[in-house]
């Protein structure tokens, strides 16, 4: 309900249609169960309702707690498409949509802003009480999760002693022997080389200093 | 009021019920949201996956060169600006070819190749910035993931590429396999449409901007392709990517319509031949 937090969902096609699914299966349960109970209660106040009264009564109330149900689900799929998210580090809102603009604060990745107004490649955002420009490169639609997805890493063709191991993911399998159809014939006519790849994947990096050292002279 | 006081029971469990029902449209919310969450996370990884066995062959073509201290000041300069404006669930991986073609190559998932040929022909470290974010505008965009059609739509995730790649049987890895070597042919043979290397020459070109490189340079790092790409040298860089004029026009149009003509950036010109002096 509207007193509660608020959380922000962005919806696809597919995931509506599913919700809405899932809301006509409540909201068939709950029709039934209400159905059942007023049933009950008819019974209990023959005497003291006529049966017209109560069955216009039965409508009104169940189509109030349909239309507050579904005013529930619809009050989380609006009042979405205008937040956006800061995407990296470094991001700065700025007076003026231009990169000479005077910088008016920093923000951290993963801040929520809402978007007022777009010129070019400029978004005129707000965050917090504060209002500015920032590029448009900086922002996403989607939620920021810092937690970075690094599926390489978790990838050991070979154990010290040689014998394969951890085979779970397909690549690390297809690394190893080629992927091969029936006839045993490998599939893809192309030479393929995981040991230099691993070795890329080895290479240290880390963000905060890298972006320190492009702001860096030379 | 006698009839309310009668049923007062009744009344509270209807109400109560209800209130439970909002209970569970608010879980379902969440739950909604976490099921969401999954599915492009899956799809992360996925898509992860597969640039990762594109890039392999990328490397099976050319040797990676292993030097350690050029690997990692290329990738300084790509971190940087991926952590800045790149996409911040992936984890990107730099890399240069040891080959006297010019080229760079982006796989999904955030594999991101230049050659050491193209590397040799960069003046500054504003060209080697603007190739890289060329590059990494393509990983942003997923340009290679939805030209294979691996997902309808933006953000339609649960019918997208985890769909797809998700199967553990053979038929599957076949299909993936087969879409795999796609992706390759598409980075060596065929190239991406022409509007999507128009949008990632302009991203590139953002990204310079907020970065504070000079924007001149990667225009004129295209210029000096030029002699190049009918000799043998770029000549798979020709056939995959758009004419020179087109991609010059294109990113004079949008430096005019952005007023960036007086934009004035840096080159670090001395860090970059020290870095890369001696390929």
């Amino acid at each position: 309900m509207f007193w509660r937090k608020k959380i922000r969902v962005t919806l696809t096609r597919t995931d509506l249609s599913t919700i809405l699914e899932d809301c006509f299966m409540r909201s068939v349960v709950f029709v039934f169960v209400v159905l059942l109970l007023f049933r009950k209660m008819a019974e209990l106040l023959q005497k003291k309702f006529n049966s017209l009264l109560l069955r216009k009564k039965k409508i009104i109330q169940i189509f109030v707690v349909v239309f507050l149900l579904s005013m529930d689900f619809y009050s989380s799929s609006f009042a979405k498409e205008e937040t956006h998210y800061i995407k990296g580090l470094g991001a700065v809102l700025r007076e003026q949509p231009s990169i000479q603009g005077k910088t008016l604060t920093k923000l951290p990745r993963g801040t929520e802003v809402h978007a007022i107004e777009t010129k070019g490649i400029w978004h005129k955002v707000e965050s917090g009480e504060k209002q500015g420009w920032i590029l448009r490169g900086q922002i996403t639609k989607v939620p920021v999760k810092i937690k970075k997805l690094t599926l390489g890493q978790k990838i050991r063709l070979n154990s010290a002693s040689g014998r394969r191991v951890r085979l779970r993911t397909y690549t690390a399998v297809v690394g190893v022997k080629g992927l091969v159809d029936s006839k045993g014939e490998k599939i893809s006519p192309y030479k393929t080389d995981y040991v230099a790849l691993e070795w890329l994947e080895k290479q240290p990096t880390d963000e905060e200093n890298s972006v320190l050292f492009l702001t860096l002279a030379e | 009021m006698n009839l309310f006081r009668n049923h007062l029971w009744f009344y509270i469990f209807i109400i109560s019920f209800a209130f439970a029902s909002f209970g569970n449209a608010q879980e379902f919310r969440l739950r909604a949201h976490h099921v969401y969450w999954k599915n492009q996370e899956a799809n992360t990884e996925r898509e992860i996956d597969f640039g990762r066995s594109v890039s392999a062959k990328i490397l099976g073509k050319y040797p990676i060169l292993r030097n350690e201290q050029k690997v990692r000041y290329i990738s300084q300069i790509g971190t940087g600006i991926s952590a800045q404006l790149g996409r911040p669930e992936l984890r990107y991986y730099f890399g240069i070819l040891d080959t006297d073609e010019i080229n760079a190559f982006a796989a999904p998932g955030g594999y991101i190749f230049v050659t050491k040929g193209a590397l040799k022909l960069m003046r500054n470290e504003a060209q080697l910035a603007g190739v890289l974010a060329h590059e990494l505008a393509h990983v942003d965009q997923k340009h290679i993931v939805r030209k294979l059609n691996l997902q309808g739509f933006d953000r339609s995730l649960t019918a997208g590429i985890a769909q797809v790649l998700g199967g553990a049987s053979l038929s599957a890895k076949i299909a993936l396999e087969r879409l795999n070597d796609l992706a390759f042919k598409m980075l060596m043979e065929e190239g991406l449409s022409k509007e999507d290397e128009a949008d990632a020459d302009q991203k590139a070109l953002e990204m310079l901007m907020s970065l504070g490189y000079d924007l001149q340079s990667y225009l004129d790092y295209l210029q000096s392709l030029k002699p190049y790409l009918e000799q043998g040298q770029a000549k798979i860089l020709s056939k995959t990517h758009p004419t020179i004029e087109f991609r010059y026009n294109n990113l004079r149009e949008f430096i005019i319509k952005n007023d960036l003509e007086n934009f004035k950036g840096k080159k670090n010109e001395k860090r970059f031949q020290k870095k890369i002096a001696t390929l």
